[in-house]
């Protein structure tokens, strides 16, 4: 690989990290403060995508799909913690899980069911698939749209984490909910906002995800939540540093890989990543930020 | 006592109920596919009994043991004709191979174990929630090379046409095989440290358990129970591609079991029974449409995955244990009759 293709690789890894970043931080927030581990987040991102789909095949206006998009995915997320989760609070770790699980497949076949199996199209616009040359580099728009939000989301969320009441009271909570209870912050309202949270974020993903997908169908939001997830337990579980990072180094290995990868490992190059993944692991099984805690 | 003979004895009972099952469905004849299904799905629903009942890891990836048993049985047993026509990338000595079905069953077996013990390694030196979506990436690297490993599985075409080797009989012997294997290792010293580490593993590994070590044990023997199961599935099913081993029927099997009792082999079963009653009687309502006044939905896609999904959200909401709870069927008969004194 030349050092051309490498630099071309890292940029488009950023962008594809990024992605992988925003979903990893929606999952982070809600694993690390209820140890729930939302298999139904990849459906926050259909969701996303069918609200795309239906405004702009009505012509509306970007100005209006975007907040369309983002409030359709936060009140989905309440509604997820308040009809499914909510019932369980106090549960183990297992039934959340499976509950997620099933709450997953409910959505999918209700999708399947309600609007159709087979995939609808997302009205490509116009500023989505163009294109810069920057000396011999291309980038997309939707490339530097993609990271610059996800860099602005970023600053914006720390700041919130940082800064005010109910940011603190989450991150608090992701220490030890139990102690932040004794100290008086209500854990109804840390829970639904946690949700909110991961809803918008999910919402955001949604947006950039399907800006350049194209189309959208029941089971689209599951690969890419899939490698959130695996980015989640890369960076080190319930870190939201280590989500960050987790998403990014996910994100260029997978494009690095891609241009190192001759034609014959290329069709098996989901299951190289994967596998160095897991290798990264059995050297780090606390993750890449996490602390070292455990049994075995 | 000893104990294994009152272990297996313990299971007979459960092995008892599937005979009956097996009788009736022979009696009755015509059945006798939809029984084979149940039998090949209470041999699944058994291996992830063994390794997540007994320590606690839920497992998403055994479908990618099942398939591996699956592919390597589907791969021997082809017709050689096909092969060569199908699967152009398998070595020679694999293209002419027309082994004998408990050969292939066998080697399906070692394949699930073999994969197991590979994948287990690494992916259990995880805990908790890590372990839980390692497993899970195993599913996902399992699915790329079924589906891309095209010269050898046929990708996503799937392989078609397998030979009808699991007969009802046979899917009988092994589901029997299975409950009692699974019921010994609960029972073992292996078993019973693992079912510690499950409750707590810090206690338990203060106390010495290798819990590691332990799991790994008790994810091999789930590979090769499901590898076995995963041939008896592709002779029943005749044709295999990615998909039968990817997400949904990793949630039907988590819904089996889940549903029966996780804690228990008898739970396993029964909750194979519950879901195969579903797939089998559903499906034929899939096509048809429903008219709900003004609306009409014209096909029910995914109607049993939606029947799957209330059932495990009731069980989920109601008796997170499962149906058959935390007993064994016998060890709660025994535990009721030394309570009266005779």
């Amino acid at each position: 690989m030349t050092f051309h293709e490498f630099v071309q690789q890292c940029i488009n890894g950023l962008s594809l990290g990024s992605t992988y970043a925003l979903l990893a931080l929606g999952l982070a927030v809600l694993f690390s403060i209820m140890g729930l581990i939302n298999f139904a987040h990849g459906e926050l991102l259909t969701i996303g995508g069918y609200v795309m789909w239906t405004t702009l095949h009505h012509d509306t206006s970007w100005w209006l799909v975007v907040p369309a998009t983002l409030l359709a995915t936060t009140l989905a997320a309440v509604a997820m913690e308040r009809i499914a989760f909510r019932p369980l609070r106090g549960a183990s770790i297992e039934t959340l899980l499976v509950t997620s699980f099933a709450l997953a497949f409910f959505i999918q076949t209700a999708l399947q069911i309600g609007v159709s199996a087979e995939p609808e199209p997302i009205a490509h616009t116009g500023w989505s698939s163009r294109g810069y040359s920057v000396g011999a580099y291309t980038i997309g728009l939707i490339q530097i749209v993609t990271t610059a939000v996800t860099f602005a989301v970023l600053v914006l969320l720390t700041f919130f984490l940082k800064r005010t009441l109910l940011g603190v009271s989450i991150r608090a909570a992701a220490e030890d909910f139990a102690v932040v209870r004794l100290m008086g912050v209500p854990a109804g309202r840390v829970v639904v906002s946690a949700f909110a949270l991961s809803g918008l974020l999910a919402g955001i993903a949604s947006l950039l995800f399907f800006a350049s997908a194209g189309s959208v169908s029941p089971t689209s939001g599951t690969p890419p939540v899939v490698a959130a997830f695996i980015a989640v337990v890369l960076g080190g579980l319930g870190n939201l540093t280590g989500a960050v990072v987790g998403g990014y180094v996910l994100g260029f290995a997978d494009q690095i890989l891609a241009a190192v990868h001759s034609n014959t490992i290329l069709q098996f190059h989901d299951a190289v990543v994967l596998a160095i993944l897991i290798g990264i692991l059995l050297l780090r099984p606390q993750g890449l930020v996490g602390r070292r805690e455990g049994i075995v | 006592m000893w104990w294994p003979l009152r272990s297996a004895a313990g299971a007979a009972l459960v092995a008892a109920s599937l005979a009956l099952v097996a009788a009736w469905g022979w009696l009755r004849g015509g059945e006798q596919t939809k029984l084979t299904h149940f039998f090949v799905n209470v041999t699944i629903v058994v291996a992830l009994q063994a390794f997540s009942g007994n320590s606690g890891i839920l497992s998403f990836g055994h479908m990618a043991l099942f398939g591996a048993g699956a592919y390597v049985a589907g791969i021997l047993t082809l017709d050689p004709a096909l092969k060569s026509i199908y699967l152009t990338s398998l070595p020679h000595f694999l293209q002419d191979a027309n082994p004998r079905w408990w050969i292939a069953l066998a080697l399906a077996a070692v394949a699930g174990g073999a994969l197991a013990l590979v994948s287990g390694i690494p992916i259990l030196r995880l805990d908790g929630a890590s372990a839980v979506i390692a497993i899970l990436a195993l599913l996902l690297i399992a699915d790329v090379v079924f589906g891309s490993w095209t010269g050898v599985t046929r990708g996503g075409a799937g392989l078609i046409g397998l030979p009808p080797e699991a007969t009802m009989g046979r899917a009988f012997a092994f589901a029997v095989a299975a409950v009692v294997a699974a019921r010994i290792f609960k029972d073992s010293k292996t078993g019973l440290l693992l079912r510690a580490s499950r409750e707590d593993a810090f206690s338990a590994a203060s106390v010495g358990v290798a819990v590691r070590a332990y799991r790994v044990r008790a994810w091999v023997l789930s590979g090769v129970i499901a590898g076995a199961g995963g041939a008896l599935f592709a002779w029943w099913i005749g044709t295999i591609s990615p998909t039968d081993f990817f997400l949904a029927p990793t949630f039907a099997l988590i819904v089996m079991f889940i549903v029966g009792g996780k804690r228990t082999v008898a739970g396993a079963v029964v909750g194979a029974a519950l879901v195969t009653l579903v797939q089998e009687q559903v499906r034929g309502y899939e096509d048809s449409s429903v008219h709900l006044g003004l609306f009409t939905i014209h096909r029910l896609t995914g109607l049993t995955q939606m029947v799957l999904v209330v059932m495990i959200l009731i069980v989920m909401y109601l008796r997170p244990e499962g149906i058959v709870g935390r007993e064994e069927p016998d060890e709660a008969v025994a535990r009721f009759l030394r309570r009266r004194p005779a």
